[in-house]
């Protein structure tokens, strides 16, 4: 039995977001942005979304005077991670 | 989204990531190494012109301009990620760094040469950093500065009997060509993987 793909990562900006921040200690706003090639206003949601559900910690700040956005994934985001990974090469072997 | 398109998506956004952090490494290299070869070729004529004595002191010009320069590259820098890679590799510099400060103030102090210290330290600085991101010929590069490090004290050796007779005669170029050594050893060990290494980066962003 094929387990199911978990809906919060099956999104295309979440998994962008979460395969950037699986290889790096934290990313900021800007660069998520730069790299996903999403809006602000849908980014925002999405990362709202993922912090809601334990996977990343979001850390808001000041560099200089302008404010930065950090995020950072959690160990329930690692783990939903390999899941989904894992589930999806199940899938891919069919 | 199928699932094809997740795969893609997860190896696409890995794949940048890692370049972004290679990309960063190579202008630190490039700014430290030819702030040193400047630095180093004013000392080589303050020295064979005679110039004034307290010109030795612009020797500090290098972590000066170096650390300046670090700053405002960090500053300019797009955003990027933080990742354990460059945690390790700032590490890395600020003990060898640090440890290169002593290693200066030691051959003041002692009147011992600092130039087979200092490259040996930022040797073993390069070569570290090139393992901690996998890069070979930056390794390579630090692994021969190291070996070249050697050429000081094997010259100090060679030239110990006829150093005083050099200083008297025309071949004093030779006593201070350890200054040009030291320039040259960091085009191999800095300048060049540096330019290598923002080459390789510019070429994979096309």
């Amino acid at each position: 039995m094929l387990k199911p793909l978990d809906p919060l990562l099956h999104s295309e900006l979440r998994l962008a977001v979460v395969s950037i921040l699986i290889g790096v200690e934290s990313a900021d706003f800007v660069y998520l942005k730069q790299r996903t090639g999403a809006t602000s206003g849908n980014l925002s949601v999405q990362i709202d979304k993922l912090c809601k559900a334990g996977y990343i910690d979001v850390e808001k700040g000041f560099v200089g005077r302008k404010p930065r956005t950090l995020c950072k994934i959690t160990d329930v985001g690692r783990t939903a991670f390999k899941g989904y990974v894992e589930a999806l090469k199940d899938y891919i072997s069919m | 989204m199928d699932n094809q398109k997740s795969l893609e998506i997860i190896s696409q956004m890995i794949a940048d990531t890692s370049n972004q952090i290679e990309r960063n490494s190579g202008k630190y290299f490039i700014a430290w190494g030819y702030t040193t070869i400047a630095v180093s070729i004013f000392e080589y004529f303050v020295m064979c012109l005679h110039l004034n004595p307290i010109l030795i002191w612009a020797w500090w010009l290098i972590p000066v301009i170096g650390g300046v320069a670090t700053i405002i590259l960090a500053r300019n820098e797009s955003p990027t990620p933080k990742s354990y890679v460059d945690r390790s590799i700032s590490a890395v510099w600020a003990v060898f760094g640090t440890s290169s400060l002593y290693a200066f103030v030691a051959a003041v102090v002692y009147s011992t040469s600092m130039f087979y210290l200092i490259v040996l330290l930022m040797g073993m600085g390069t070569v570290i950093t090139g393992a901690i991101c996998q890069h070979r010929k930056l390794t390579l590069c630090g692994a021969i500065a190291m070996l070249l490090s050697l050429i000081f004290p094997i010259k100090h050796i060679a030239l110990k009997d006829i150093g005083a007779e050099a200083l008297q005669s025309n071949s004093e170029w030779l006593i201070y060509s350890d200054i040009i050594i030291f320039a040259v050893i960091f085009l191999v060990m800095m300048v060049i993987p540096g330019h290598i290494m923002n080459c390789k980066s510019k070429k994979s962003l096309c």
